[in-house]
């Protein structure tokens, strides 16, 4: 841009230098007469009118060029920085829209991730509660086992030793039920129940049931 | 049968008549097998070996000396022959005939000796004219005397029973 500007007022300098030179030039090609005789009317006259009207030739010249160029700069300008508001716009949305593309798949990812995650601690959770269920319960069953067996051997016991005391003295009472039907026996028969007794009273058994003819 | 007979006399007790039909049950398992030799020489060859073990482990009587003998001596009477088929025929009659025997039961308060056991069976043989097995019974309960049961008709001898009424005739 500083260039540009560096550039244009060069030649308008440039254009000023020609014009000066040309006027010189114009006049050192006329004859020394004429020069003679319009030197002192004529050459008055054109040089101050001329000078003027090309001084003022040249500054609205140079106005002019300088309003030209720095409207056409500023059109480049305004173009160029149109053109590059575009391009920035443009790479701005895209790169916005990139970025909300990576954003949400970035945030997909995420979530994915968070899923997984949540699926797999869930798992995990569920595997572990299994695994504590599973042996609490055996560590239960193995609990409720041995207490069974132990009270069951208990049980066991004690109903041994409960049908071993009946029998003892179920014994004992059978003893003494003997004892004292063989008092009786002694009292009925008038003698002690011994084994000669016992044989002789089922001859005599016999005996009876052969005269009541039941043999 | 007389043979039957004759050997119904070595039947005193039901213990007996069991232990006979067993043996019967035993030699008739021998009667098809090996038809050539004579079943008096089976039942010798078996009698410790074979069946000895298995009486063990089944609890079954095995043949003794007195069945044997049996066996040899229906060999020589010819009584039982070479014919398997016939000697079925022959011990399923003595079996037969020797379920129908007549038993008395006898109910106890003290376990007989061997000698009071055939004292009764000769006692009965000679009352009632008819071998018969006795059914012993213990039971103490009875106190003395016996309670007699033959062919379905009952009576009670025993002092249990005295016991009972003189008890019964106190208290009235």
């Amino acid at each position: 841009m500083g260039n540009q500007i560096f550039f244009i007022i060069l030649i308008g300098f440039g254009v000023l230098a020609i014009i000066l030179f040309g006027l010189d030039i114009y006049y050192l090609t006329k004859k020394p007469k004429e020069r003679k005789e319009e030197k002192g009317v004529f050459s008055l006259k054109l040089s101050e009118k001329f000078l003027l009207e090309l001084e003022k030739m040249i500054n609205w010249e140079v106005k002019k060029a300088i309003s030209e160029i720095n409207q056409k700069i500023a059109d480049e300008a305004m173009e160029s920085y149109k053109k590059q508001i575009a391009v920035f716009s443009q790479e701005a949305e895209s790169k916005i829209a990139d970025w909300n593309e990576i954003t949400k798949k970035e945030i997909l990812k995420f979530s994915n991730t968070c899923s997984r995650a949540e699926d797999s601690i869930l798992e995990e959770t569920k595997n572990r509660t299994d695994e504590l269920s599973k042996g609490l319960d055996e560590k239960i069953d193995l609990i409720y086992q041995t207490a069974k067996g132990l009270v069951n051997e208990k049980i066991g016991q004690t109903e041994k030793n409960i049908e071993d005391y009946k029998k003892e003295k179920l014994k004992e009472i059978d003893q003494k039920i003997y004892l004292i039907l063989g008092e009786i026996a002694k009292k009925t028969l008038g003698k002690t129940v011994d084994f000669s007794t016992h044989e002789e009273l089922v001859v005599q058994a016999l005996e009876k049931a052969k005269k009541e003819r039941i043999l | 049968m007389e043979i039957f007979r004759d050997f119904a006399k070595k039947i005193v007790t039901k213990e007996d008549l069991i232990f006979f039909l067993e043996e019967i049950n035993l030699v008739q398992r021998l009667i098809f097998k090996n038809t050539n030799i004579p079943l008096s020489e089976k039942v010798k060859e078996n009698r410790d070996e074979d069946f000895g073990k298995e009486d063990e482990e089944k609890k079954v009587p095995s043949f003794n000396f007195a069945f044997a003998q049996l066996i040899e001596e229906l060999e020589k009477k010819k009584i039982i022959s070479k014919n398997p088929e016939e000697n079925r025929i022959f011990f399923e009659n003595f079996k037969k005939y020797l379920q129908n025997l007549p038993q008395i039961k006898i109910e106890m308060a003290f376990r007989p000796k061997k000698e009071f056991v055939n004292k009764i069976s000769l006692w009965l043989e000679k009352e009632i004219k008819q071998r018969a097995v006795l059914d012993l019974i213990f039971n103490p309960e009875i106190v003395g005397g016996a309670i007699i049961e033959y062919q379905g008709r009952q009576i009670n001898f025993s002092l249990a029973k005295k016991i009972d009424e003189l008890i019964s005739q106190k208290q009235l």
